[in-house]
């Protein structure tokens, strides 16, 4: 094989990877703290692409000022799903039970199933996005390759808000909340901690960030489909189980290794047969999956339960 | 002055009662010990107490203010802070991190300074692991964290879930040196449950029996010691 197309693709794999652990970060979340398992995680996903392409499309708004939107849609939107699905399900238990998890996982489904079907009414199943519209130049050549420049910026954007959610964690009183309801919610409610308060917080901050990363999707992947929810979203199920339930950091070096798994992947079998790359590359990134939680079941960054 | 009180309180667990009518009080600045064996009724009392469970029936008043239906957290805010069965730590936090989220409160982040003081000095080597991850500490230091934890919330009544067990016995001889301490140089109130008699008699003022969840002999601390049927059942004697 030609190294400079290996090159390429590790190249294209860690770029890509960035944006989908930034994309799992949310999934974490909630499922960490909250043991939330967020079926409509790629629909969720899509919200951020869209709303940036209304704007863009419909009122001809900068994707800019489209994805400073996407976020705080987002943030809305994790609000009204916190009150109007799980808050009933989550909200004062002080364990959360399989049967509790059913019930949540089942309400995200619902979730899911109406996100998409609204997609493919109000937007069709056509590609969407932003044209040609970059900022300063559309390519800069790299290595002998050309990589357009809304990837650079989509990678630079996870990485920041990676950061700044990592530190947020780390750091501030609330975030170290977050993580001790994560840990043990009862001894959380013992020092006084409202769990009420955090795991609204939570999602805000989970399906939030999801939402804003459908905008890094849409400017990697240059246009968007309701059809793309079906690749990002088991990616991230397999990023967030890598990783380890919880962990942020781990959601992001998962995300940086899967990418460059599928990348790799796609290469070796595209010499043979291009057509089928993309779904045995898909096929490869579970296999992944399934060797971990044979062999190391709580992730990278997870802790052993 | 009863600062803590409990009335009437019926209590259990899905269909199962486990405790039958309990009348008790925690008077200010003095250790208060409920004894009895496993599965008296003893965590459950605490955790009726602290709102991690609601009772059927009853009332908890808290300087005469009626608690019982505020939920844990709320609790604390008022002043009643728990020390849980098994610790219940956050493993994956810092010794400091754990002590800091102590200080939630409002009311308990004003004192930050003076309660971190206050620890240290009671349990110095929770100093030298303040960078470390609770998850490794040994059982003794777990328990020193859990007490500073709960110390941190500015507790008007520390309620103590077995702190002895699991420890060794010169372990066990420091934390109550801790707990007696607490009472006579900040004048705090302790209610206490154990099952190591002997132990908790020690320090105590004032204690309560409770058997198959009803509190069947109460008195001082010299009534009890003096007592046949503590004795019999607990002393071996």
């Amino acid at each position: 094989m030609d190294v400079s197309i290996l090159a390429i693709n590790l190249v294209n794999g860690l770029l890509w990877g960035i944006i989908l652990g930034f994309a799992a970060v949310g999934l974490t979340l909630l499922w960490g703290v909250m043991k939330v398992v967020n079926l409509a995680q790629g629909e969720v996903i899509l919200m951020g692409s869209y709303v940036a392409i209304i704007l863009f499309a419909q009122y001809g708004l900068s994707p800019l000022i489209g994805g400073l939107v996407a976020l705080l849609v987002g943030l809305a939107a994790g609000f009204l799903i916190y009150w109007a699905l799980l808050h009933k399900l989550v909200g004062k238990v002080e364990r959360i039970t399989l049967k509790i998890e059913m019930s949540t996982l089942l309400a995200m489904f619902a979730l899911s199933i109406a996100l998409l079907n609204f997609y493919y009414y109000a937007f069709g199943s056509e590609p969407r996005g932003f044209g040609l519209w970059s900022i300063g130049v559309p390519f800069i050549r790299v290595l002998g390759t050309t990589i357009r420049t809304n990837i650079l910026l989509a990678d630079a954007l996870a990485l920041i808000s990676v950061a700044v959610i990592y530190l947020f964690l780390d750091r501030t009183i609330l975030g170290k909340s977050i993580r001790a309801v994560m840990q043990d919610a009862q001894a959380a409610s013992l020092v006084g901690i409202n769990p009420v308060k955090i795991k609204l917080l939570t999602t805000i901050l989970g399906i939030g960030l999801t939402v804003f990363s459908g905008f890094m999707v849409l400017l990697f992947e240059a246009s968007v489909t309701p059809e793309i929810a079906h690749k990002y979203a088991p990616l991230s199920f397999v990023v967030v189980v890598l990783g380890g339930l919880g962990s942020v950091v781990g959601s992001l070096v998962a995300g940086i290794i899967i990418g460059i798994i599928y990348g790799l992947s796609k290469v070796v079998v595209s010499i043979f047969n291009p057509r089928i790359s993309d779904p045995v590359a898909l096929s490869t990134a579970f296999i992944v999956l399934i060797l971990i939680l044979l062999f190391k079941p709580e992730g990278i960054f997870g802790r052993k339960r | 002055m009863a600062l803590l009180e409990l009335k009437n309180i019926d209590a259990g667990y899905g269909e199962t009662q486990v405790l039958w009518d309990i009348n008790l009080q925690a008077d200010e600045g003095i250790i208060t010990v409920m004894l009895g064996s496993n599965g008296a009724g003893k965590t459950t009392t605490l955790r009726v107490t602290s709102g991690i469970l609601s009772p059927w029936k009853g009332q908890i008043l808290l300087g005469g203010e009626d608690v019982t239906r505020l939920p844990a957290h709320k609790r604390v805010e008022l002043g009643i802070v728990m020390v849980p069965e098994g610790r219940r730590l956050w493993p994956e936090l810092t010794v400091f991190e754990n002590l800091e989220l102590g200080a939630y409160t409002k009311r308990a982040r004003d004192k930050f300074d003076s309660s971190l003081d206050l620890v240290y000095s009671l349990f110095p080597r929770l100093r030298e692991r303040r960078n470390q991850l609770a998850g490794t500490l040994s059982g003794g230091e777990q328990q020193m964290l859990a007490i500073g934890r709960a110390l941190m919330a500015v507790p008007r009544i520390l309620l103590m879930d077995e702190p002895s067990l699991g420890l060794a016995p010169k372990l066990v001889g420091e934390i109550m040196n801790v707990v007696r301490k607490l009472r006579d140089d900040e004048r705090l109130t302790v209610f206490l449950v154990e099952q190591n008699v002997h132990m908790s008699l020690e320090i105590a003022d004032y204690g309560y029996v409770i058997e198959q969840g009803r509190i069947v002999l109460s008195g001082p601390k010299e009534e009890l010691e003096g007592s046949e049927r503590i004795k019999k059942a607990y002393l071996g004697l």
